[in-house]
């Protein structure tokens, strides 16, 4: 998952000014990254779908923001990251969904994976963690992120993130000892 | 810890449903051209007003008021009279400003249905 590669900066201006076709190249590079993103916050792949297309929207409208000089998908994902949350609380709001993890439907995110077996013990672990541990393992392997990248996203300090991301291990292994697993 | 590393870094990564960049696609062409939209509908507005002004300011050289009156009092007898109602429509209206209002109205159904094709569906 992890992508090194940087959207080049030409494409990025043209972005800034509106160009369609460099806004879809965009898109079209991240929204795959962002919507499993989504997904492991969520839980939820409908609610990660709609998340993912509010967050792609956003960097439209938000598009005089975009840096040429700055990596974008920084920026990107701390929309994403702000996007989810927002969602999340409202729906929290409308006692429809909680933030914390007993009320997750588990269900609707396997049901999501054709085939059985998909879902990893470190899926259905990583889903019963702390969410802010989560936050961070999830930037720091899924997407590769390094700690400076990652603080910017999540508006904490790089030691927060360290520890974060120490603690979400330590969380996750003894779930995953739970599964036998480990 | 190794292996859990090792877990972390090979997460299972699922496709992104075709319908979400169609979406996102769909809602930034409609953002590209809301200005446009916004733009046919005033045009439409101050159309119609320039029409409402000039037929309201046509009907009163033509004595509106008496007219109108005349018109219930004949069309309550006799309804042929709509044959001379149609006559005098566009002995009053001129035939090249009922053109423009049937226009206008062709323009405004023309502009819903692009707004309704730029409606967003429910994934």
């Amino acid at each position: 998952m992890q992508e090194l590669e940087i959207i080049d900066k030409n494409i990025l201006i043209r972005a800034r000014t509106g160009d369609i076709h460099a806004f879809e190249y965009i898109l079209s590079f991240y929204e795959k990254a962002i919507y499993n993103y989504c997904l492991r916050i969520l839980k939820n792949p409908p609610n990660a779908a709609d998340v993912t297309q509010e967050t792609f929207v956003k960097v439209y409208t938000h598009r005089k923001s975009i840096d040429p000089e700055k990596n974008i998908k920084t920026w990107i994902f701390t929309i994403a990251t702000n996007t989810a949350y927002d969602f999340l609380r409202s729906k929290k709001r409308k006692q429809e969904v909680s933030l914390d993890e007993g009320s997750e439907t588990i269900s609707s995110f396997e049901a999501y994976y054709p085939k059985e077996g998909l879902v990893s013990d470190v899926d259905k672990a990583l889903r019963q963690i702390n969410p802010e541990y989560k936050k961070a393992l999830l930037l720091f392997y899924q997407q590769g992120f390094e700690y400076k990248e990652i603080a910017d996203i999540l508006e904490v300090p790089i030691n927060t993130v360290k520890t974060h991301i120490s603690r979400g291990k330590e969380q996750l292994k003894d779930k995953l000892k739970n599964y036998g697993k480990n | 810890m190794e292996k859990i590393d090792e877990q972390l870094n090979n997460l299972s990564v699922v496709e992104v449903p075709t319908l979400v960049h169609q979406s996102v696609m769909r809602k930034v062409n409609y953002q590209k051209i809301k200005p446009a939209l916004f733009i046919a509908f005033a045009l439409l507005v101050f159309n119609f007003l320039v029409i409402a002004w000039h037929i309201n300011a046509k009907l009163i050289d033509a004595e509106f008021a008496d007219m109108t009156q005349d018109f219930f009092e004949v069309f309550n007898f006799n309804f042929s009279f709509i044959g001379t109602v149609w006559v005098s429509f566009f002995e009053i209206i001129s035939p090249m400003l009922f053109l423009s209002a049937v226009l206008s109205l062709i323009g405004a159904i023309y502009t819903g249905k692009k707004i309704s094709f730029y409606q967003f569906g429910k994934m």
